[in-house]
């Protein structure tokens, strides 16, 4: 998949599972101050990404340790698909 | 901020707060020195950590009951449940230093979230190992609540995290929304007001109010997830849902 692919899938997801705005998920936003994403709202939307969108993806929870932003999330999805 | 008139530093109030925190200090080792006696009688690591948080909860009810005889603070208990709960998320806002101590001498069996400097504190660590306590840094804190629920056993929240500012600021985090999905346990809320208020964050010991201030202890019904939220939608959703609907609920309670 490209980035493109990944990003539109990954904003659909955030979109149903946070609250958000579309206009709030871009790249330089951070999850936990911007867009309210903790550490267990991770895991679930790792679950989301997994079991509903076409992102195949085999990851372990070390992978996401330095991911602060939504960019930094794109840069590891892209780098595990 | 506090608009609470304190007593003077030489004055009988602050010669009452001395005494508690002496009585305290005695009092915290006390369940575990009690605990490692026990330990020369046969009886299985659970029953201990029972034992042990009975005796917790029987010092917590004393230590208020001498708050109230040194004439520091009186405190009224409300209950609107009257059977012992178990397996329950409890819940309490966060105004005093004591909330601990007054949930833990009226509900029993509680499971608290320590902080790291109250396992290295000589007075406390002992005994909180001993009640098979959890710490707050504990890297499967999560996990251990979960198990803690489903073997009955009540676990202690703060969701404000640490001590509010004022009643109604209720900024609360969404840990307690998270155990209650992920483990279905009911949450039973208490309330806690303390009028005028006192025992804030960043006062010394011996900065106490002027006039004696009431403790309100109000011990609500317990209720489940699926009062508040409907559970079909993601759980990402329920979290940040029940966190609110716990907010509108304190804050209908608070509210004079």
């Amino acid at each position: 998949m490209t980035r493109d692919e990944i990003k539109a899938a990954l904003t659909a997801v955030m979109l149903t599972l946070f609250e958000l705005e579309e206009t709030q998920i871009i790249e330089s936003a951070s999850l936990y101050d911007d867009l309210d994403v903790d550490s267990i709202d991770m895991l679930d939307l790792l679950l989301s990404i997994k079991q509903e969108t076409a992102v195949e993806l085999d990851f372990e929870p070390e992978d996401f340790r330095d991911v602060r932003t939504f960019g930094d999330l794109l840069d590891v999805l892209e780098r595990l698909t | 901020m506090s608009e609470t008139v304190i007593a003077p530093l030489l004055s009988r109030r602050v010669a009452a707060a001395g005494m508690s925190y002496v009585a305290f200090g005695l009092f915290a080792p006390l369940p575990a020195a009690i605990s490692q006696i026990l330990r020369i009688i046969p009886i299985r690591a659970e029953r201990r950590q029972l034992y042990t948080r009975q005796m917790i909860q029987h010092l917590c009810w004393l230590f208020t009951q001498l708050m109230q005889l040194f004439g520091l603070y009186r405190h009224v208990v409300v209950r609107e449940i009257f059977d012992n709960p178990s397996g329950k998320l409890v819940v309490a806002n966060h105004p005093t230093l004591l909330d601990a101590v007054f949930v833990m001498a009226y509900i029993p069996n509680v499971c608290c979230v320590a902080k790291a400097s109250l396992a290295r504190n000589f007075f406390t660590g002992l005994t909180l190992r001993q009640a098979g306590f959890v710490l707050a840094d504990d890297s499967n804190l999560f996990e251990k609540l979960i198990d803690k629920l489903s073997h009955g056993e009540n676990v202690l929240l703060f969701p404000e995290g640490t001590r509010n500012t004022s009643d109604l600021e209720l900024n609360f985090r969404r840990g307690a929304a998270n155990l209650m999905v992920a483990s279905g346990c009911d949450v039973l809320p208490v309330i806690l007001q303390c009028r005028p208020r006192a025992l804030q964050k960043g006062e010394k010991w011996y900065q106490v109010p002027a006039e004696r201030a009431e403790i309100s202890v109000t011990i609500c019904r317990p209720f489940s997830a699926e009062e508040l939220v409907d559970q079909t939608q993601p759980r990402t959703l329920q979290y940040r849902q029940i966190t609110r609907a716990l907010v509108a609920f304190y804050r209908c309670r608070l509210t004079p």
